[in-house]
């Protein structure tokens, strides 16, 4: 060791810096449980947010499925129409002369 | 590793955490991780107040300052970074501050009337000795008296008085081999046999 070390303007005692070291943390006490609390609600706050998002998961999936629509309202087509009906379900194309003979069997307004 | 980061005088043993780790958790609240922190820190720091202070109290108030600031300020610091030049620049802060505050006109001045470790020996010699050592650290450079009073005299390694002192370790080493060389200089031409 330096014989500099001699001239330490450092107190030696134990005593002295456990001393200190209860000021300092005398002091930091309050400080100390404001973090702790608001880590705390922290924590709660994360966990409610985690509940509330596995509920609303839970909630979506109990949801009844809403089944398959009709296939004339998927096309857009009026459901109760039996020609939109025959040529949606239909595997070939309609003759022309079907199509004609309901379009002229329309009401004229 | 020097006194500044001792980890001596725990009741409850010493921990290996790290620093950052103990920071981590000081930041949630645990008071344990903070004492482990003062505990690490408080010689070196209350080592670097007396640079800047009118005495021991006035350094002791500022090393209380920049741990409870260090504590407020915690959720600032970046986990990636080292603790230690961190907690010195504020510690520095607050010490310029009080300097100022008193209207100083140097922020590092030698303090006389804070010597507090009698040497062994006749009283009245040491004393002499001792006023003659203060009387030419504060002659020279704040920096240069500084680095020597925290090197050799206080035992901090280079790299922490960097830390400290907020300048590069090399530096700190030049600044204090110079001080020795005068010192010894002129306790050699006094009639004084230099420490080593």
């Amino acid at each position: 060791m330096s014989e500099w070390r001699e001239f330490s303007r450092l107190p030696g005692s134990p005593e002295y810096w456990l001393d200190l070291r209860q000021r300092i943390g005398g002091e930091a006490g309050p400080v100390l449980a404001g973090r702790k609390a608001r880590e705390r609600w922290l924590d709660r706050a994360l966990a409610g947010g985690v509940l509330a998002a596995a509920a609303s998961v839970a909630l979506l999936l109990a949801q009844p499925s809403p089944g398959t629509p009709d296939v004339t309202i998927q096309a857009g087509l009026i459901p109760a129409d039996p020609l939109a009906r025959e040529l949606l379900q239909s595997g070939a194309a309609p003759p022309v002369g079907v199509l004609l003979a309901s379009y002229s069997a329309e009401p004229v307004p | 590793m020097g006194p500044g980061s001792s980890r001596t005088a725990s009741t409850e043993g010493p921990s290996l955490a790290s620093d950052e780790a103990l920071v981590r958790l000081a930041r949630k609240g645990e008071a344990r991780a903070f004492d482990e922190l003062v505990e690490r820190y408080l010689r070196g720091a209350l080592a670097v107040a007396l640079e800047y202070a009118r005495d021991r109290d006035d350094a002791e108030d500022i090393v209380q300052d920049a741990f409870i600031r260090t504590l407020r300020e915690l959720h600032r610091f970046d986990d990636r970074l080292s603790f230690r030049p961190w907690f010195y620049t504020i510690l520095r802060n607050l010490g310029r501050n009080a300097a100022e505050r008193r209207g100083r006109q140097t922020e590092l001045e030698a303090v006389g009337d804070v010597v507090s470790n009698p040497g062994s020996g006749d009283a009245a010699a040491d004393a002499e000795l001792r006023g003659l050592i203060e009387q030419e650290l504060a002659g020279m450079s704040a920096q240069q008296a500084a680095s020597f009073r925290l090197c050799e005299i206080e035992g901090f390694s280079a790299l922490e008085v960097g830390d400290m002192l907020g300048v590069a370790p090399a530096t700190v080493r030049t600044h204090a081999h110079r001080a020795r060389l005068k010192l010894r200089e002129v306790l050699s031409s006094r009639g004084y046999r230099s420490p080593e």
